[in-house]
């Protein structure tokens, strides 16, 4: 009874054709993904037909908006705008936040000082605090820098951080064993085991770097893809405003899974981030 | 049991055969509301704005209007987009604001009843770099935004004057754009008038202000759902009403607005200091023109045209622009009958 029981999913999956037309499991994972992607796509444009409001317009619209943008180099401008803040922002928190999430990770005095300051910085209301910037900073590129820093240190900080404190004892005790050096231990035992945590981390301080760029853009002063968003309501053109929002989402997608697929190439399999 | 009945019957008739309880704490001012102007009805304002000395004149027409009967619903928003929104979404009645635009594109079923305020802005520009206009010519001047009021009037004045600036550059908010010219970020821009207050304040010899051409655009106005009008004309009406009584009494004595806010109990979370700015800014502002006490009508309609036409947020020849597409003069003309104007 218990083996045949425990045959006949085995067999059914192996044997009796799916409903999928025994597709392989790749295949089948970017139809659904496809799939997931068309159904929300469709509701968006009944949304949009109906319409839920005066100020949604459908997939359709937004889709012509976007290329035409894309088209008259509308989207090249705004991001050539927006992508010097953010990408010093994030490059100065990557390189800063992984330092000192190792530093918090390896000293108590550190992680005694620090990890509370990171914890509050990430509960606080950063779209408060973005218009205070300009008291100290202005209104300029270093307002905006420090707009996306403030949104994605935090993360990169206390991912490193636990990722630093998690590595295993045993691996800490083996480098011992071979009488590495400190530096030694960081650089081949602590870092890459950490490796998974800082680079998930660094995924998500990306994303918080384009918030943080976008309410700088939209808070401080219109510039960039904030501004695009700006003009078109203003102007009421709503498809377009939809048009700069779709254009975030996308850009920031792409950049992460950049960043993932960056991951992978640099670290094995067992390290690399969920 | 029945003696606490009878003492409730007793009590109720008592209070049944006593006089009336007046509508108002005082009757000072000229809100005081008599039975024949009380009108049932309700009205949901959308504010795009936060309550302060700026709103307080706005705040005192709607407790006026509350104090004829009209339960007044007021929710504010963080910017008039978002209020125009809400009137759209049919969670609003009536919102404040110049929406031209999203009436022009999107056809949506609400319009302009009374302006309420004009343009009042002061190009206030550093003394020594910039003695004039002609100065400016080639040179960086900063506005609110694309498509704002601040860049309508940038570019009339450079029309007016025949400069042309050397780049229009944007910061939101005249607060900020006060803070960028003291930290000297900004050289030359548009402020209201408590950023420039604020600014002569802290630096009184180094800005100073360039004439600018009257320009009697809407700022404000009251908009609202066309089928609410429709079905409320006695709330609208009482609106404006209480609105241009106020107004004119703000302009008659700036006074008015400070004490009324005491006897209404308006914006009693006011910071000192704020406080102290009421009558000054009422003061100002009214011999600034800035309130309208006729609610602009057919002219402010077609200098709006002409001046939002500017920057794209009305399209079309404004001389042949049909004002009845934007506008609904019937609310104002009812009003500014009923109030003798």
């Amino acid at each position: 009874m218990t083996g045949g029981g425990l045959a006949a999913p085995a067999a059914g999956a192996a044997g009796r054709p799916s409903a999928w037309g025994g597709w392989p499991p790749a295949t089948r994972t970017w139809l659904l993904r496809a799939g997931s992607i068309v159904a929300v796509l469709a509701l968006w444009e009944l949304g949009g037909r109906i319409p839920v409001s005066l100020t949604f317009p459908s997939f359709t619209a937004t889709a012509a908006a976007f290329a035409g943008m894309l088209a008259d180099g509308t989207f090249l401008r705004a991001y050539s705008e927006t992508g010097g803040p953010l990408l010093v922002g994030v490059g100065l928190t990557a390189i800063g936040g992984v330092a000192a999430g190792l530093v918090m990770g390896l000293s108590p005095k550190a992680e005694w000082l620090g990890v509370p300051l990171f914890v509050i910085l990430q509960a606080a209301p950063s779209a408060a605090i973005i218009p205070l910037i300009t008291f100290i900073y202005g209104i300029g590129f270093a307002a905006k820098v420090f707009a996306v820093v403030l949104l994605s240190t935090p993360v990169i900080v206390l991912n490193s951080y636990r990722g630093i404190r998690n590595t295993p004892v045993s691996l800490i005790e083996m480098s011992e064993a071979f009488l590495a050096s400190r530096w030694q231990r960081i650089w081949k035992v602590i870092l890459p085991a950490a490796s998974g945590l800082i680079f998930a981390g660094l995924r998500l301080g990306l994303a918080q770097g384009f918030t943080g760029a976008i309410l700088a853009e939209l808070l401080i002063t219109p510039t960039g893809v904030g501004d695009l968003i700006t003009f078109y309501r203003s102007q009421a053109e709503y498809d377009h405003m939809y048009a700069s929002i779709l254009s975030i989402i996308l850009v920031a997608s792409v950049s992460i899974t950049l960043l993932q697929r960056l991951e992978g190439v640099l670290f094995r399999p067992e390290l690399r981030s969920p | 049991m029945k003696a606490l009945a009878c003492m409730s019957i007793v009590v109720l008739a008592l209070t049944a055969c006593g006089p009336a309880e007046p509508t108002g704490e005082g009757t000072a001012g000229p809100s005081a509301a008599e039975a024949s102007d009380m009108v049932e009805g309700t009205i949901r304002v959308a504010l795009g704005d936060i309550e302060g000395v700026e709103t307080l004149n706005l705040l005192i027409a709607l407790e006026r209007v509350r104090e004829r009967g009209i339960d007044v619903e007021l929710t504010e928003f963080a910017e008039e987009d978002l209020a125009a929104e809400a009137v759209l979404g049919g969670q609003a009645d009536v919102t404040l604001g110049a929406p031209y635009a999203v009436i022009q594109e999107t056809g949506a079923p609400i319009r302009i009843i009374c302006q309420l305020q004009t343009s009042r802005f002061f190009a206030i520009v550093d003394a020594e770099a910039y003695p004039d206009w002609q100065a400016l010519d080639g040179e960086t001047f900063t506005v609110h935004s694309r498509g704002s009021t601040t860049e309508a009037m940038a570019l009339f004045v450079q029309q007016e004057e025949g400069i042309e600036f050397g780049e229009i550059s944007y910061v939101s908010g005249a607060e900020v754009r006060a803070t960028a010219l003291l930290q000297g970020n900004v050289q030359a821009t548009f402020l209201d008038i408590p950023a420039w207050n604020f600014v002569q304040e802290e630096a009184p010899d180094r800005f100073h202000e360039l004439p600018l051409p009257d320009i009697p655009a809407t700022d404000e106005a009251f908009v609202a759902n066309v089928e609410w009008l429709a079905a409320n004309p006695e709330v609208a009406q009482v609106l404006l009403e209480e609105t241009l009584t106020t107004w004119n009494a703000i302009i008659e004595d700036p006074n008015f607005a400070a004490e009324e806010r005491e006897r209404l109990g308006l914006a009693d979370d006011l910071e000192p200091e704020l406080e102290e700015q009421i009558v000054p800014y009422f003061e100002q502002a009214a011999a600034e023109g800035v309130f309208a006490t006729d609610c602009g009508g057919e002219d402010a309609a077609r200098t709006d045209f002409e001046f939002y036409g500017l920057v794209g947020q009305v399209e079309g020849d404004p001389a042949t622009l049909n004002v009845e597409d934007f506008w609904d003069l019937g609310p104002a003309e009812a009003a500014l009958e009923a109030v003798g104007q």
